[in-house]
């Protein structure tokens, strides 16, 4: 138990260590969760455009087109219309089933499970003539009635900037996929001495009918006695 | 026809100019293709930076399947492969080919020709940048290798890496954790005709079939003459 705890230090001290600089090829990577005024736990991504990347409404991959959009998947106890971002070009909303992206490699959407969706929707930005600098997108989030995180998957669009224009026939302005792991919040489950004080307990219940029953069957044959 | 010229000649330059610089979170970009004085036909080099948001390692945990995954990068359905000289200037990457590549999620809109040999270069260096990033972006060296074919067309290419953004994986976080990247790329392949081209031939085989109508008639007039 305590050690649990130590590590638990560490790692919201590696959190906050590590907070301030983390960047993504519009990869979200968790920042941290506090309670909210308005009820339950907002929970903060971080997301910035790596230098390969840029964003576009509709990129060409194959024979069809990706408009640049992130998607962190099963966002559990999502309270309706919290869904955040600080930056104005992108709509944050949230779905149970996102169809139309490539999941991580044997993650499968929980269609019972809110996912959050964050959209591009302003001009083409950095579609050819990459690499650029970093650049930062904001942070993008919701609130949750859960403040516990488990491991959840997420998956993003944007558009591969280097190499020749695709108008000259190259691949610069065409979708990239990017998925990867992520975490989102979950109910909590009962760790396991708090199964073992259930089961002390439900012991004890039983033990003391048990006893009652006997007492009261011993006065019973005592009163035949008198 | 002209303006494909100067498109062309467009291309190269572009070529040119972002090829010094060209980098990507594990994606592959088409930087030169060169004569293969050795081999015969042309040598396809391929440039590859690790984005700072990205680790390398032999081993990276993937909690959405519980597998975990190699680095690598896959570039799907390179036509008119030349026996063994596929290449990675990287020693800490081995280049193979393979028909069929499971496992990793193709892009969208594409699909892996079994038929056409894939570019596999693997990571089989110690675990890198795993944690604590973001980092400097880091030159990977050039892949490839070479075709008997000289055009090239859209394919698409595949990599797995490591997000290392976040609370360490074992602290309960992100990074350390697979990450995955697809997104199209030029490939060798065989010349299709233009439509120019097919009109030509068609104009062709019209006049053939005039001269020879002509040529008919006009013996049939002869004859009737005599």
């Amino acid at each position: 138990m305590n050690k649990k705890i130590a590590l638990r230090l560490v790692g919201a001290c590696c959190l906050m260590t590590f907070g301030a600089g983390a960047n993504a090829s519009i990869v979200p990577t968790f920042q941290g969760s506090s309670a909210a005024a308005a009820g339950g736990f907002t929970f903060n991504y971080d997301a910035q455009l790596t230098t390969d990347q840029g964003l576009s409404t509709s990129a060409p991959s194959g024979n069809a087109s990706y408009g640049s959009r992130f998607v962190i998947y099963d966002f559990a106890g999502y309270i309706a219309g919290s869904a955040f971002s600080t930056n104005n070009l992108f709509t944050a909303a949230a779905e149970l089933v996102s169809t139309g992206l490539t999941k991580v490699p044997g993650e499968i959407d929980d269609s019972s499970l809110y996912n959050l969706v964050f959209t591009y929707t302003g001009a083409d930005f950095r579609t050819i003539g990459g690499p650029y600098e970093s650049f930062d997108l904001g942070t993008f989030g919701a609130r949750s009635t859960f403040s516990n995180t488990v491991m959840s998957s997420f998956s993003g669009v944007g558009v591969k900037n280097t190499g020749v224009p695709v108008a000259d026939g190259g691949t610069a302005g065409t979708a990239a996929f990017n998925q990867g792991s992520v975490l989102a919040p979950v109910a909590p489950i009962p760790e396991a001495s708090t199964w073992a004080m259930l089961l002390i307990g439900f012991g004890g219940i039983g033990s003391t009918i048990r006893r009652r029953k006997r007492d009261a069957a011993k006065a019973s044959l005592q009163l035949r006695a008198i | 026809m002209r303006s494909n010229i100067a498109l062309r000649l467009a291309a190269m330059f572009c070529l040119c100019s972002f090829s010094m610089s060209a980098q990507a979170s594990l994606i592959p970009t088409l930087d030169s293709i060169v004569a293969d004085a050795i081999n015969g036909g042309n040598v396809y080099s391929y440039d590859g930076i690790l984005a700072p948001d990205q680790g390398l390692s032999t081993s990276a945990i993937n909690p959405g399947n519980g597998l975990n995954y190699i680095s690598k990068i896959v570039i799907f359905d390179f036509g008119g492969y030349i026996d063994n000289t596929v290449f990675s200037t990287n020693t800490l990457f081995d280049a193979s080919v393979e028909l069929v590549s499971p496992g990793l999620p193709i892009a969208m809109g594409f699909a892996d020709n079994a038929a056409l040999y894939n570019l596999v270069f693997t990571y089989n260096g110690p675990d890198q940048r795993m944690t604590g990033g973001p980092y400097a972006q880091l030159d990977l060296g050039t892949f490839g290798a070479s075709s008997v074919l000289a055009n090239t067309m859209m394919s698409s290419f595949s990599a797995a890496g490591v997000k290392n953004t976040g609370t360490p994986f074992a602290m309960g976080g992100e990074a350390g954790t697979a990450a995955f990247n697809q997104g199209s790329v030029l490939v060798p392949a065989n010349a299709v005709p233009e439509p120019s081209t097919w009109a030509l031939l068609l104009i062709g085989f019209g006049s053939i079939g005039v001269v020879m109508r002509r040529g008919s008639v006009r013996q049939g007039r002869k004859l009737q003459a005599i």
